[in-house]
């Protein structure tokens, strides 16, 4: 009997190895589905890698949590378009002062925290108090430093007031609007641990329902939305935290979406008919940075060189299949500021041996390595552990640069000692990654004033620069505010504090059976309130 | 009896205490920084200064140590730094979690293991002996994760045997109660099998031993000899003394049963300790680090006193005073 069981253990195992070369899953079904209409009704599941840290504006600083909050259980005070301009959400209409200092809003008054209460001018005063409020240790603080005061002056009437004009101040005020009914008696000292955060009562398209830690949130459709309910019944978010595990239950079927499929399995869910796959752009980009305070790199035509001598599209077809393109600026490329006229340097290796030749760096002793007085080209190439990608970026470039006769010694740390290092500027080069927003903000970055800061950890300095990231950040239309960036990205194009690799292509892969999906860079849920299921693929009771 | 409990409970608190206090220099000392999630230039320098304020991290770091032990000895365990609610609550959301898949491999682990070591030492050197042992330690070799996985991709994705992940099923709140036990039933088999399958081939491998070294005992052989029937010989004599060991092992695992698998938590998406603690550890998320501390410490310490209790009770020729 035992020498039985025992083959009935071993047997599907090999089998499994066997099968586990197979892939895809079911076929749908050839029906006639263009006839289908939207309808309202079921729920979807949506796949987390990992869970939230809180539901509440004041205390989360994670952005999937931020896309939950902004388009399914609150409402902002505006909100980006998918033209990238602002619309308003909470707001009716805006007014400047003629001098641009105040901005005069008009509210909806149509919208209720879902506890019924209205939400009013009070709910957006009491928030931006608490935004400004220091004892809070609101991430965003920065943004409002420009924002005096918030008067209400109506119902749903509020006022604005700026010390001064500048580019940003609507973008700025790109909200989430909290409950002060609920949240005004919750010290900002204790807002961290407030019951709310994980219960939380907001006041958009879909209504919390519950959340189990580590496991699930369950949103529903909220049935009295003044712009009519969303067509979904539910929206279930469950934890997974695994990238295989997350991906075989969207395979299985159990999860309908999954945000950043794996790079080698994009292919395999393109071509499976069950499954549809939607990209979008990161918002950021792929960078190496230089430690211009290291003599090695303290001149701009070594930099240069170490671009040019850089395949950067080959690194992208290699390691991501090409998902993603090769960009020239620092700035994201969906953003309205981004250089498009400004091509990215070349892959030009011939070049880039030049140029080195040109700063007094030659293969003297013939070991195929440059060097100069007598000491090798050879730098530590610096990046964090926990992301494949990163560590596979690192070792393409050694190859790349080995080609020009340069030595790159790569390493990883881990994340939180990676920033230690770099932000205290003991590195020589780094690779790392920037999430930007589609405004421009190089203040942190590349103003000199913040060298001493932690995220200008290149030591960048150059005072035009300097003056058009001052000037930049005053103008108070974009029109006026193009031209500046325009010669911010030129300048930075030349002098590559940064080499800029690639913005990176993110893919959602979703089951079929959930229809009408539009994804773009600003979020998983843009537009989850017109997803829907038809009637025969619903799958939950409810 | 009730002394020697007496006394080695009171040795183990200052025990306890040192290994506090080893956890909470320990893990200082490992270079980063808990706020470093708040880093992005988005985010103004003042505000990683409050929060490192309400953190108390800017406190000299012996001043951090008495505060924290004052605290304890309240029964305060702190505020996570990462997840930002109290860490008692963490944990007495995420102990049952664990303690229900690792009691259940637990049982797996016992029943299987000693089960197969049993006719593993019966059938000595037989080809059903040799067969086990292999297939014992092939089980054993595997890794938890790709075992974990290779089971997902045929039970969940090739068969639809079994869910892939996570405690129960999206609708389980509409189902009936005995379909809701069902649910959670099915969603805990291939965990749990992961889980206790492997310390099964080395319990198997010690009831083995141990029932070999019994079976060739004077009394077994008077059993046999008075004309009692083998099963009775093997199953009612020689088993209930050959366990002894194996009670040894309980006591063991009993820190195990609350600090719980983090692979096999993270591959079947299990919200448990595993998860927690590992994820705390990278965060630096000091408090949770030091309680889970705290907590494994008293169960090894529970553990080993529960097992040599047990072991007095079970055994007449062993006495403590």
């Amino acid at each position: 009997m035992t020498r039985l069981a025992h083959w009935r253990a071993v047997w599907p195992l090999a089998a499994t190895l066997a099968l586990a070369g197979c892939g895809g899953g079911p076929a749908a079904e050839g029906e006639n589905e263009a006839a289908l209409e939207p309808v309202a009704g079921g729920t979807c599941v949506v796949g987390l890698f990992s869970d939230y840290d809180s539901l509440n504006e004041f205390v989360s600083t994670d952005a999937n949590a931020t896309d939950v909050m902004e388009n399914l259980l609150y409402m902002p005070l505006l909100r980006w378009n998918a033209d990238i301009e602002l619309e308003g959400r909470l707001a009716k209409s805006w007014e400047f002062s003629d001098d641009g200092r105040d901005v005069t809003m008009e509210l909806r008054d149509d919208i209720r925290w879902h506890d019924g209460v209205p939400t009013t001018a009070d709910d957006v005063a009491f928030s931006f108090e608490r935004f400004r409020d220091p004892a809070l240790g609101y991430p965003d603080q920065g943004a409002l430093r420009y924002l005096e005061s918030v008067e209400v002056l109506g119902l749903h009437r509020v006022r604005f007031h700026f010390t001064q004009p500048y580019a940003d101040q609507l973008a700025h005020l790109r909200k989430v609007i909290m409950p002060k009914h609920l949240l005004e008696g919750t010290p900002s000292a204790e807002m961290e641990s407030a019951p709310f955060n994980r219960n939380p009562v907001g006041n958009g398209p879909f209504k919390f329902v519950r959340w189990r830690q580590q496991q699930e949130v369950v949103l529903e459709a909220n049935e009295d939305f003044p712009d009519g309910r969303p067509r979904l019944d539910r929206i279930v978010i469950r934890t997974i935290p695994d990238q295989t595990a997350i991906e075989t239950a969207l395979r299985s079927g159990q999860v309908d979406v999954v945000d950043r499929l794996r790079y080698e399995t994009i292919d395999s869910f393109r071509r499976d008919s069950a499954f549809q796959v939607l990209g979008y752009e990161q918002r950021g980009y792929q960078f190496v940075g230089w430690n211009l305070r290291d003599p090695l790199f303290a001149d701009e035509r070594v930099r240069l060189a170490m671009t040019l001598a850089i395949n950067r599209q080959r690194i992208l077809d290699a390691l991501v299949f090409g998902e993603g393109k090769v960009t020239a600026n620092p700035v994201m490329s969906l953003s309205p500021f981004y250089a498009d006229d400004i091509d990215p340097h070349p892959y030009a290796p011939d070049s880039a041996k030049a140029l080195l030749a040109e700063v007094g760096w030659s293969d003297t002793n013939g070991d195929g390595v440059l060097d100069k007085d007598g000491k090798p080209f050879e730098f530590t190439l610096v990046t964090n552990l926990g992301n494949q990608l990163r560590e596979d970026t690192l070792v393409m470039i050694q190859d790349d640069l080995k080609r020009v006769g340069v030595t790159v010694v790569p390493e990883v740390r881990e994340w939180s000692i990676f920033l230690d290092e770099v932000t205290h500027k003991r590195f020589q080069a780094f690779h790392m990654a920037w999430q930007t927003d589609f405004i421009v903000n190089p203040y942190d970055t590349f103003h000199s004033d913040a060298i001493e800061g932690k995220y200008n950890i290149c030591s960048y300095s150059n005072p035009r620069v300097d003056a058009l990231i001052d000037e930049g950040l005053l103008q108070r239309t974009r029109e006026a505010a193009m031209p500046i960036w325009h010669e911010y990205q030129e300048i930075l194009h030349r002098e590559q504090p940064y080499t800029i690799l690639f913005e990176l292509r993110y893919s959602v892969g979703a089951s079929k059976r959930i229809r009408g999906m539009e994804i773009d860079a600003r979020g998983t849920f843009v537009n989850a309130e017109e997803w829907w299921i038809a009637l025969k693929d619903r799958k939950y009771a409810s | 009896m009730i002394r020697y409990i007496v006394r080695r409970v009171l040795v183990s608190i200052p025990l306890i205490w040192a290994l506090a206090t080893l956890t909470f220099f320990i893990i200082r000392l490992a270079p980063g920084d808990p706020l470093a999630m708040y880093y992005s230039p988005e985010i103004d320098p003042a505000v990683m200064e409050t929060i490192r304020v309400r953190l108390g991290l800017d406190q000299p770091l012996h001043v951090q140590y008495v505060k924290w032990i004052v605290s304890l000895a309240q029964g305060e365990l702190g505020v996570s730094f990462s997840h930002h609610r109290p860490v008692a609550d963490i944990l007495v959301e995420a102990i049952p979690n664990t303690l229900v898949l690792t009691v259940w491999a637990l049982v797996l682990d016992l029943v299987v293991g000693v089960l197969i070591g049993v006719i593993s030492a019966i059938r000595q050197y037989s080809w059903t002996d040799n067969l086990i042992t292999v297939g014992a330690l092939f089980v054993y070799s595997m890794p938890s994760f790709w075992l974990g996985l290779m089971l997902i991709i045929l039970f969940s994705l090739k068969l639809g045997w079994l869910p892939a992940s996570q405690m129960e099923s999206v609708d389980a709140e509409y189902m009936t109660a005995a379909g809701r036990f069902w649910d959670r039933a099915l969603h805990l088999v291939m965990p749990v099998f992961v889980l206790g399958i492997a310390s099964a081939a080395s319990v198997a491998r010690y009831m083995r031993g141990s029932l070999l070294e019994v079976i060739r005992q004077d009394y077994i052989r008077t059993a046999r000899a008075k004309g009692l029937p083998e099963s009775m010989v093997v199953f009612k004599h020689a088993l209930l003394n050959a366990l002894i060991p194996i009670i040894t092992l309980l006591g063991l695992y009993l820190p195990f049963l609350m600090s719980g698998s983090v692979i096999t938590e993270t591959i079947f998406a299990w919200p448990g300790m595993g998860r927690v603690t590992v994820g705390a550890i990278f965060a630096r998320d000091y408090p949770i680090v030091m309680a889970m501390n705290l907590v494994a410490g008293v169960m090894v310490v529970a553990g080993n006193l529960l097992a040599d209790v047990l072991y007095g009770v079970v055994d007449p020729r062993i006495r403590y005073d």
